[in-house]
């Protein structure tokens, strides 16, 4: 940089300079080092330099207004735009009960409010939902958790500085909160783990599903980056990073990358209550309404499971699914109640 | 501070539908913004509409919006006519003056305990002559010091032209060099502090 511009410059002219101003917001060892060649260069202008470095900070000796509703006018506008707000059907909200440890705390508060407290911090919270039923979980630090059908979330209410962890049983689609905001030095509780099984699927902030049925885990990537660690009792963990797109599968103890969307944000058609499969077979796909829905499938030939469906199938209904299929495979589909029965 | 690049690696992903982007541009930008409006009212329920009113439109506007300055700037620029809109509106109810308004400008300093006697009379009468200025070029002055936006940025932000914005601030900034006449306060004992 220049310093001849420096040797005559008053009070306002210095305010006025980029250079100047940015040092002394931001100040840089490079920029502390040229203001004081400055000084040496020019030592009639080290009382304006120092002046106008003093100016700038006792002007902005401010008080801030804090608004205490930053949580607050968020749910306001996710209420009006958020993705839940925008699917199909308004998914019905987690209730928020109080916590019975807290209930027992208000009664108990001369008593031992600390103690309390601990005890409510602590508990584990479990969310379930019953066959065909969605239900949407916000976890402590925002992050939120649509669990699909004959599914279970586990997670501990009070996160604080440590590790945030979910075991996940069933399906579920994570939007994961990113805390942080230096990748070089992250902290504890800026991590976030989702326990299925012997996987775990370590996150900054993103968005993917998990589906964990049958001892077999499936993890499909919609936005940001995930890292799966398998853990066996015996021989060395293995691991893997997804990009977005890439559908991983860990089963009989090995971790594949099994695909490749491009359209991952499809993964949570289910969550928007769509059915969507893609060349799915007819096994596959009744299956899936088996473990989220309760349904009971018979075949009468047991080939039949193995019909390939090419293409996608995008639909909002367990009515609508059943008459495609029957359509595109010509075969016959009864069902009766929670009974299907495939001719 | 947001660096620039992941200010504009968030803006393109919000723009493609990114909720989480969405998400962390409002986090990032929550606290600036209610502090920036904050200096236009102190009717905090308004504030929290503007906000609210600011992001609601951001996202269903997300697919028509180009590329701002900075995000910062166009975040200040539109929660700034947010809230005139909505004081233009009050206004008209309470105030019985037509035309031309000026909205007022003002900051609030810290309590801060200087032990110099000298400095904190100096402190004192820089107060007393930010208080003293229009209200446009305070929030100039609070653009450019507090927020640390360029020219063209306050320019923008607050719809006139840089040669303007320049003028405006050349103005506050002699009133305020005038605080040293006959004073030889750090004379080089503050420099590099």
């Amino acid at each position: 940089m220049d310093l001849t511009k420096y040797a005559s410059l008053t009070i306002a002219e210095l305010l006025e300079d980029d250079a100047f101003v940015k040092s002394v917001l931001e100040p840089t060892a490079e920029s502390v080092l040229f203001w004081q060649r400055v000084g040496e260069y020019y030592p009639a202008q080290q009382a304006t330099i120092a002046q106008a470095t003093w100016l700038l900070r006792a002007y902005r000796t401010q008080a801030t207004f804090e608004s205490p509703q930053q949580a607050e006018i968020w749910q306001r506008i996710e209420a009006e735009v958020g993705p839940a707000a925008t699917g199909p059907l308004v998914l019905p909200r987690a209730t928020r009960r109080w916590p019975r440890a807290l209930r027992l705390a208000a009664a108990l508060v001369p008593l031992g409010l600390a103690g309390s407290l601990a005890v409510w911090y602590n508990q584990e919270q479990r969310v379930e939902t019953a066959f065909g039923e969605l239900k949407t979980v916000d976890l402590p630090d925002g992050t939120q958790v649509v669990l699909n059908g004959n599914s279970a979330l586990t997670y501990h209410r009070g996160w604080g500085q440590n590790v945030r962890e979910a075991w996940l049983q069933g399906e579920g689609f994570f939007k994961v909160v990113h805390l942080n905001q230096d990748s070089t030095h992250i902290r504890p509780g800026e991590r976030f783990v989702v326990h299925c099984n012997n996987l775990n699927i370590e996150v900054l902030g993103t968005t993917f599903n998990v589906m964990n049925r049958h001892a077999d885990v499936r993890v499909g990537l919609v936005t940001g980056k995930v890292r799966l660690t398998a853990t066996t009792p015996t021989g060395p963990a293995t691991s893997l990073v997804l990009a977005p797109g890439e559908v991983a599968e860990y089963a009989a103890k090995s971790l594949v990358l099994t695909d490749k969307l491009t359209h991952p944000e499809k993964l949570a058609s289910w969550s928007k209550r769509q059915f969507v499969f893609r060349n799915g077979t007819l096994g596959d796909i009744l299956k899936s309404l088996e473990d989220t829905h309760g349904y009971r499938v018979r075949y009468t030939h047991a080939a039949a499971r193995q019909l390939k469906i090419e293409g996608d199938i995008n639909v909002a209904s367990v009515q609508e699914l059943l008459q495609t299929i029957s359509t595109i495979l010509h075969v016959s589909i009864y069902q009766n109640g929670k009974q299907i029965i495939v001719n | 501070m947001l660096p620039p690049d992941e200010e504009l690696r968030l803006w393109n992903l919000f723009k493609q539908d990114d909720w989480q982007a969405y998400t962390a541009l409002y986090n990032y930008y929550f606290k600036l913004l209610n502090n920036y409006g904050h200096k236009f009212t102190r009717d905090v329920a308004l504030i929290a509409d503007a906000v609210q009113d600011l992001f609601i439109k951001l996202w269903t506007t997300r697919q028509t919006l180009g590329n701002p300055l900075s995000v910062k700037n166009y975040l200040f620029k539109a929660l700034r006519s947010i809230i005139f809109r909505k004081l233009h509106v009050r206004s008209r109810f309470t105030s019985v003056d037509e035309g031309a308004e000026d909205f007022p400008f003002e900051v609030s300093f810290d309590q801060a305990v200087i032990e110099d006697e000298e400095e904190r009379a100096l402190q004192h009468k820089m107060r007393a002559v930010i208080g003293t200025l229009p209200a446009r070029q305070q929030e100039i002055v609070f653009l450019r010091f507090y927020e640390g936006f360029s020219y063209p940025e306050i320019a923008d932000i607050m719809d006139i032209t840089v040669a303007s914005t320049y003028k405006l601030l050349y103005k506050a900034l002699n009133k305020l060099e005038e605080l040293f006449k006959g004073s030889s306060a750090f004379g080089s004992s503050l420099f590099g502090k």
